[in-house]
């Protein structure tokens, strides 16, 4: 079965107490796990027609990434600067990590389940085993510093679907390419127009590349981001650039709106490009963009700003966690 | 009030330093060498009250500094650490000041100034909460403090402002400004940088010719004043042209580059830092009022991020600023007040920002005349409201007032010759902080 943007109909909306920040979801089920500002994890079996949330505690702070690892087992982290393993048949916390020394912003799990990668503003990126919760390898590759002299912030992380790579993006827009196996550095990319140094209006910063997506047969690189804002962070432009990330080439840029790229998502076969936003009034969207002709081709405007995002394997399902809900869309044809 | 105590000593040592550093600008440093020396910290101490206002332009918010409500709808991400003060806990962004709460500073968290506007709040809580809004040149607070703790024969400046940013200057659109006490308390403004325009005068003209010049103007002034005498402006035009040569010798106060490296790394590369240790020489120097404005702290989109980004300064230079006033002797004599024109909202927006919230925020004084380690009142649970010692913009300026030895019922005269007072009648400070 297809997935077109074209057809995208909203089939399901589920309240819940905080905004969610992160969505994940379990290939080949209906199932799918979301925490946000209160803390909690929630397990939810969206087949249900009236889907009962459940609520796992264990976090002391914003939840802000998820992701499904396999089995049984679901790992969290968050701002309280935490690793959490879940097994998921049970709702209970099996592992718990002071991984990071700051915010904890992003887990990326491979594949085959058996690595997973964390990002924090401590500037470091880990590397886990995910069965035994062992740190194989810390990733230093970014400065702890903005150009300007303030703390810098290691907002996301991405593996690509072969599980061979992994790039890491940061508050100055500055990406690294690794490979996971060795830990090396393979690729380098700067994308400036994701920092904005305001000296004058504001006398602080504003921006960074808030997600990464590697595109299905790994050769693109999509950032997604806010270009510039003003004196109250609430107005600037949503950017994506997309890298041909081996021999650093920019192939794309799209900007459009008002509001911050929190979510980007490749189709599994790289029809697409999805990129999902938060923002004010009607900038909170859903934005469906074409690559071969360089255009974007569908938008619609979500009823919540989506703060967290997860797209099925078929690429046929949509999840988007925002304010005080999660959303569901379908685009089967 | 002129708190020039009239002693030999105080005498002998202003006009030292001043006689020095007009010669600095000719052709030394010799008076900027006394910044520092133990002999003249020690005289501004006996000498001299201070105030230096750390004012967070844009509305900073208290629940990512003063007043945490961590594990709540509105408490957002942050956690919160321990002070000194037994049982007081801030957020986790200002470590160096948690140590430090129960050495110098008290809090107060319990301002409501219902005020929630950048314009509205900059009026209210730069001039005070006038009650007579007729009297439209009522000066500003750094003014007032100016006129009240000038001392008649210096030649620094009495009143100057350090902006790291213009919206601090352009959106809180009160002219900070000196009003029916004259022009002689006007701030130097001086805007994303760490020195004034134009101090020296332009090249085409010699120190010589200056001088000339000058006394030729004084000459002329005065024969144009005399029978005037009752014009406070045209007296405060001539005592500005007067000190002209004072101010203009004292530039290299703002020249940090005569800072040895150490303390300049101590304050840290940002611009708020420099103009805090530019802020520091110049209360070393015995300018009345300094007022350090760092904006811009608006933050209706992304507030953890900006708070994140901008409170690990302000817990820096708060941090720094104190040990180091405390190491010249200094803090003793020098109060320093924090605080915005408003607060920001505990609720959280879809932007994962905080708006402005006049209802319930905190702000802090430290040194003078304040008991260290006290905290005063309380908000509710989500920080919504206030529920103990509720305090309102008149309280807070008549605390401030008091902390500086200044009384708040004082009355001045307005241009129009109505009696003015400092703080409303019946205005009573906050006597639990002070010491």
């Amino acid at each position: 079965m297809a997935a077109d943007p074209n057809t995208i109909k909203e089939v399901k909306t589920l309240k819940l107490p905080g905004d969610v920040l992160s969505v994940t979801h379990v290939p080949g089920t209906n199932r799918i796990f979301v925490g946000g500002t209160d803390a909690n994890v929630y397990a939810i079996d969206t087949s249900q027609e009236n889907p009962e949330p459940t609520a796992w505690q264990g976090h002391k702070s914003y939840i802000s990434s998820l992701a499904y690892v396999s089995g049984d087992s679901l790992v969290s982290c968050g701002w309280d600067k935490q690793l959490i393993w879940w097994d998921i048949a049970s709702g209970k916390p099996v592992r718990t990590i002071q991984a990071h020394k700051k915010w904890v912003r992003k887990i990326a799990v491979t594949p085959d389940g058996r690595t997973i990668a964390s990002v924090g503003d401590d500037m470091v990126c880990r590397i886990w085993n995910t069965q035994t919760g062992e740190l194989l390898r810390e990733l230093r590759g970014h400065e702890p510093l903005t150009p300007h002299h303030f703390l810098s912030k290691l907002y996301t992380c991405v593996i690509s679907l072969d599980g061979q790579h992994l790039a890491t993006a940061d508050r100055v827009g500055h990406i690294v390419v690794w490979e996971i196996a060795t830990g090396a550095k393979v690729a380098e990319l700067d994308a400036p127009l994701f920092y904005h140094w305001d000296f004058d209006r504001n006398n602080h910063s504003a921006g960074g590349i808030r997600s990464l997506a590697f595109s299905a047969d790994g050769k693109l690189l999509a950032a997604g981001g806010i270009e510039n804002t003003d004196v109250a962070i609430i107005a600037g432009k949503a950017l994506v650039q997309v890298f041909d990330w081996k021999s650093g080439e920019r192939t794309h840029e799209f900007k459009q709106g008002s509001f911050v790229f929190e979510n980007l998502a490749f189709h599994h076969q790289d029809d697409w490009l999805l990129g999902a936003a938060g923002g004010s009034g009607n900038d909170r969207k859903l934005l469906f963009y074409n690559l071969q002709s360089n255009s974007m081709f569908k938008e619609l405007i979500a009823p919540t700003p989506i703060y967290g995002m997860a797209l099925s394997e078929t690429s046929e399902t949509i999840y988007g966690g925002g304010r005080e809900k999660v959303v569901q869309w379908d685009l089967k044809v | 009030m002129n708190r020039f105590c009239g002693s030999p000593s105080h005498h002998l040592t202003r006009r030292a330093f001043l006689g020095n550093a007009t010669g600095a600008m000719i052709g030394g440093t010799a008076g900027l060498k006394m910044l520092g020396t133990p002999l003249f910290a020690e005289q501004l101490k006996r000498e001299q009250k201070q105030c230096i206002l750390i004012f967070l332009a844009g509305g900073a918010s208290q629940l990512e500094t003063w007043d945490p409500k961590p594990g709540t709808s509105t408490g957002g991400p942050f956690q919160t650490i321990p002070t000194s003060i037994p049982g007081y806990h801030v957020c986790e962004l200002l470590p160096k000041m948690a140590e430090r709460l129960s050495q110098h500073t008290a809090v107060v968290r319990s301002l409501d100034t219902t005020n929630t506007d950048h314009d509205a709040g900059a009026r209210v809580l730069l001039r005070g909460n006038r009650p007579d809004d007729s009297v439209t040149d009522y000066p500003t607070l750094g003014s007032v403090l100016a006129h009240e703790l000038e001392q008649r024969d210096a030649r620094v400046p009495n009143h100057v402002a350090l902006y790291t940013a213009y919206v601090g200057l352009t959106l809180n659109r009160v002219p900070d400004a000196a009003g029916f006490l004259g022009s002689r308390y006007d701030p130097i403004n001086i805007l994303s940088r760490l020195s004034p325009d134009g101090l020296q005068p332009p090249k085409s003209i010699s120190d010589f010719e200056h001088r000339q010049r000058s006394e030729l103007r004084s000459l002329l002034a005065q024969q144009f004043v005399r029978g005037r005498q009752r014009d406070g402006t045209l007296a405060s035009y001539n005592d500005a042209y007067q000190r002209v040569r004072g101010i203009m010798a004292s530039d290299q106060l703002f020249d940090i580059s005569k800072e040895p490296q150490n303390v300049r790394d101590r304050y840290g590369p940002t611009l708020f830092g420099q103009q805090a240790l530019v802020g520091r020489r110049l209360i070393e120097a015995g300018v009345p009022f300094v007022r350090l404005n760092r904006g811009w702290w608006d933050s209706h989109g992304e507030n953890f991020e900006t708070h994140l980004e901008l409170v690990p300064e302000l817990d820096h230079v708060m941090a720094v600023l104190m040990d180091d006033l405390q190491e010249r002797g200094l803090l003793e004599n020098t109060l320093v007040v924090t605080f915005s024109e408003m607060g920001r909202t505990p609720a959280i927006n879809a932007m994962r920002g905080r708006d402005h919230w006049g209802a319930a925020w905190s702000a802090t004084l430290s040194g003078l005349g304040v008991k260290p380690g006290a905290v005063y009142g309380a908000t509710n649970d989500n920080g919504t409201e206030v529920i103990d010692g509720k305090v309102d913009v008149a309280k807070f300026y008549a605390t401030i007032f008091q902390a500086l030895g200044i009384d708040h019922q004082k009355e001045f005269k307005a241009s129009d010759g109505r009696p003015v007072v400092l703080t409303d009648y019946g205005t009573e400070p906050i006597r639990e902080i002070l010491a």
